[in-house]
């Protein structure tokens, strides 16, 4: 490899620019949400495929009804509320405005909501003596795909409810602020994806409940 | 030569709180590691037990799945590795001091056993524990072919036979995908593009230890019962299996989770790291392979990761995702799992492309033939394998209909798979061989992957595959791709990059030996295994018709020779870093940046980032004259003298 000349440099600088860190970073985000859309899919598709075929007619055996909608729309709207909350408190944090900390709490205490409602999803969750097993155990594949898709809900929150923590306390601390407010973004970016999947898997389990075959 | 610190002050840091450089990762190692991980463990173990029905159904797989969660949770803890979240959760960031200290500034081998974040010990790391999973794999390997040596289950009974299976596959399966990208990925890639480290050196130190902690739950699967059903663990029998199945899962689990941050990281190495004017047609063809490699790898691994997580969930909680009597199917693990699977071949092979790629340059002393198609051949390599996954469904009665175009796009993948290995061929067509070991292994990745690569094509086509799915056939068929082709691949890299890496040279004699003993024990292994699947004979089974016996005592033969061979590479590794011969800076003439810098290659590599002006490939071409940089005539790795300057014209 031909190397033409080598910069002449002051004292050497061992640290990338913070601009050029943040691009990184933000690829680092994205790539990051690009495989956790490859598990929230594969949910989904287990859902749907399980759904299609139906075996033995179990995705709802007797008895076994559709979720809740008030719930799982409920979540939606907590956690959309959540996001506009961080969307917001990053406005803050750029423009350097005192009400960042208690937007990033705001958002924090919402996630923990949302957390709650996807508690009270998985209470819902039925069971049933199977009849070929003689085991008690979760009703059918309808309910089995349900559990998935509110567990990855329900982890993701709690992700989230930390994030937002973190963002209030770096930015009581400083450590986020005005001038380094990129971190703020990442975390939005995230907040963002995390609604988008749960929206998603609202619409999915809304739209097709019952099995065509 | 010397390496030099930088002794310019350090710019602007963030204020000091506690002690300077490391605070509590001072005291934290792989010992502090295991013993949180073991205390975790015990503690998850008594949890369980008593918060738990202990009358229930699921009781034994619950707490199976619980105690090696906690073991990985608290190793990862002991070693640190949640300290980086933990304190950017309290708005304390890294000084320069602490990023010092934890790339293992003035630690000596100790960093080797830390959560160290620099890419070289990392890469070195990675090569270790590479060589232990490997021989692990291989050791159950010779317990196979013992097996296998004559029918009749005169060695071990079934059941436990099953289990060598089931661990050979996954512990191979394991060592290979990070046999390339692990130790070379990590060490030589960012100098190749001229970067001071990986884009993320944390999550790097994070997913080797994630590897570390992925083998201890892998390795208990024995302790716990074994899995009965082969690495691919179909389901419904992987439902029912004992409780080493929890260990699987939760093994493997951690090890996706390791891979797919890798691949997040070295994807961001390879598009925002890489230094002036070395653009995208410029970059080594190594890190095209590595890169492509890790962005199919992070599609492709979670997969996996949801269809165990399913696993873990019918078998611990209840669920039916995989039982038909409770409304799941056989067919969501089949496609879950081959999703991973396919694509997670070329996850293997092409690292090892690359390198094979990288050495046929040096050593025939040209430039790469058809570098951009080259480039596109892997794209095309990558986007393909994403579709071709039911082709190991043909005989699972999944979608018939979807059968003929699974056919076609496998038999499509073989078009940018074949041009790689026509540019291959094109490199070294008419070049000025250097026979020297590294060269000796691209030439049995030739003759190995012709092998491997044509028979593969054979099963594509449904009919054949009808009758040819499930047998040895097919086993040879990979191994002639895994062992043949990654596996020489890697030791390929090994001979090659040893001298970077460990400042000696590979023995060459020492290294031929165990060359010709890995070439010839794998013609005869193989050759032998496809006239026995040929034959009829199933894969996985424990014994054997008797017509079979002559082609399976030679592959025990063959299957010997190999370990003959590995044990040799071994013990000429360990001879070779130990007390080799040493090598200097550029022992075989390279032109890539890595060849440039001093060995030992100085913690940030490069005192001043290089500038780039041509591809690395020019041999035979007279180079422009070079400038000592201003200011910096012996400061900076990439000079410069007229011993370099010889050797960049030679
Ligand atoms: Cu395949």
């Amino acid at each position: 490899m031909t190397i033409a000349h080598i910069e002449s440099v002051g004292p050497a600088v061992h640290h990338d620019p913070p601009e050029v860190v943040a691009q990184r970073q933000l690829l680092g985000v994205w790539l990051l949400i690009a495989g956790d859309a490859v598990i929230v899919g594969s949910l989904l598709f287990t859902y749907l495929y399980l759904r299609g075929l139906n075996t033995q007619k179990q995705w709802m055996p007797a008895g076994v009804h559709g979720a809740s909608l008030v719930l799982s729309w409920g979540l939606v709207a907590v956690t959309a509320l959540s996001a506009l909350a961080v969307w917001s408190g990053e406005q803050s944090i750029r423009r350097g405005k005192k009400d960042a900390v208690s937007m990033a709490l705001v958002a924090a205490v919402l996630a923990l909501a949302a957390s709650a409602i996807g508690v009270a999803q998985l209470a819902q969750i039925p069971h049933a003596l199977n009849s070929t097993s003689g085991v008690r155990q979760i009703a059918g594949s309808y309910a089995s795909s349900l559990l998935a898709l509110d567990m990855s809900n329900l982890a993701h929150l709690v992700l989230l409810a930390f994030l937002g923590l973190a963002v209030a306390v770096r930015v009581g601390r400083g450590a986020t602020s005005a001038q380094a407010w990129t971190h703020a973004r990442f975390v939005r970016i995230f907040w963002v994806w995390v609604a988008s999947a749960i929206g998603a898997s609202a619409v999915v389990t809304t739209l097709f409940v019952n099995s065509p075959h | 030569m010397t390496t030099t610190m930088p002794t310019a002050p350090a710019p602007a840091q963030p204020a000091h709180r506690g002690s300077a450089g490391g605070g509590l990762m001072r005291r934290l190692n792989f010992g502090t590691g295991v013993l949180a991980g073991v205390a975790l463990a015990a503690v998850a173990w008594l949890l369980s037990h008593s918060l738990l029905d202990s009358a229930g159904t699921f009781f034994q797989d619950q707490v199976a799945t619980i105690t090696f969660i906690g073991w990985v949770v608290g190793f990862l803890l002991g070693i640190g590795a949640f300290n980086g979240p933990i304190n950017w959760f309290r708005g304390r960031d890294l000084t320069h001091d602490d990023e010092l200290y934890l790339a293992g500034k003035d630690l000596g081998p100790r960093r080797y056993w830390k959560f160290c974040t620099d890419h070289k010990v990392v890469g070195v790391q990675y090569f270790v524990m590479t060589m232990i999973v490997l021989f692990a794999g291989g050791v159950l390997a010779m317990l196979i072919r013992i097996q296998l040596a004559r029918p009749g289950d005169h060695f071990v009974n079934p059941q436990i036979y099953n289990a060598f299976i089931g661990m050979h596959g996954i512990l191979m399966i394991v060592g290979l995908i990070v046999a390339v990208s692990g130790p070379f990925g990590n060490f030589i890639m960012p100098i190749m593009i001229g970067a001071r480290d990986m884009a993320f050196p944390r999550l790097n130190a994070l997913s080797f230890w994630l590897l570390v902690a992925a083998a201890v739950p892998l390795l208990a699967v024995f302790a716990v019962g074994g899995i009965s059903d082969g690495w691919s663990t179909y389901a419904p029998l992987s439902v029912q299996d004992h409780v080493g199945m929890d260990a699987f899962a939760v093994g493997v689990t951690t090890f996706i989770i390791s891979t797919t941050i890798a691949g997040v990281n070295m994807v961001t190495t390879f598009i925002t790291m890489r230094t002036k004017g070395m653009k995208l047609d410029r970059v080594p063809i190594f890190t095209w392979g590595v890169t492509t490699s890790a962005a199919l790898g992070l599609y492709a691994m979670p997969f996996f990761a949801v269809a165990l997580t399913l696993l873990l969930s019918d078998r611990a909680l209840g669920t039916s995702f995989y039982l038909s009597f409770g409304g799941g199917t056989d067919w969501l693990w089949e496609n879950l799992f081959w999703l991973m699977g396919h694509p997670e071949v070329y996850v293997i092979l092409l690292p090892a492309v690359g390198a094979v790629l990288e050495i046929a340059t040096v050593f025939a002393r040209k430039p790469l033939f058809g570098y951009n198609v080259v480039v596109g051949g892997m794209i095309g390599i990558v986007g393909l394998s994403t579709i071709v996954w039911a082709h190991h469904m043909f005989t699972t009665g999944w979608a018939p209909a979807l059968n003929g175009p699974f056919m076609l796009t496998t038999e499509l993948i073989s078009i940018p798979t074949g041009v790689v290995f026509l540019a291959l061929l094109g490199t070294i067509w008419q070049g000025r061989l250097w026979t020297r070991l590294p060269l000796l292994y691209v030439f049995g990745f030739v003759w190995n992957f012709i092998i491997g690569g044509v028979t593969g094509i054979y099963l594509s086509d449904v009919p054949v595959d009808n009758q040819m799915h499930g047998t040895m056939f097919v086993v040879a068929h990979f191994h002639y791709v895994f062992v043949g082709s990654v596996l020489f691949g890697a030791l390929g890299a090994v001979a090659f990059w040893f001298p970077k890496m460990t400042g000696k040279y590979l023995d060459e004699r020492m290294g031929r030996v165990a060359f010709w003993l890995v070439f010839a024990g794998v013609q005869v292994t193989f050759i032998s295994m496809f006239i026995s699947g040929l034959m009829g004979m199933q894969r996985r089974v424990s014994s054997y018709a008797h017509a079979m016996a002559t082609t399976n005592f030679i592959s025990t033969i063959g299957a010997f020779v190999i370990m003959a061979g590995m044990i040799i590479e071994a013990y000429t590794i360990v001879t070779s870093w130990r007390s080799g011969r040493e090598a200097g800076r550029n022992p075989w003439r390279s032109k890539t940046l890595e060849w440039q810098v001093p060995t030992p290659v100085p913690l940030e590599n490069f005192e001043v980032p290089p500038v780039v002006t041509s591809d690395p490939y020019g041999y035979g071409e007279a180079a422009p004259p070079l400038e000592a940089p201003a200011g910096h005539p012996d400061a900076t790795p990439v000079t410069v003298g007229a011993a370099a300057k010889e050797e960049l014209q030679s």
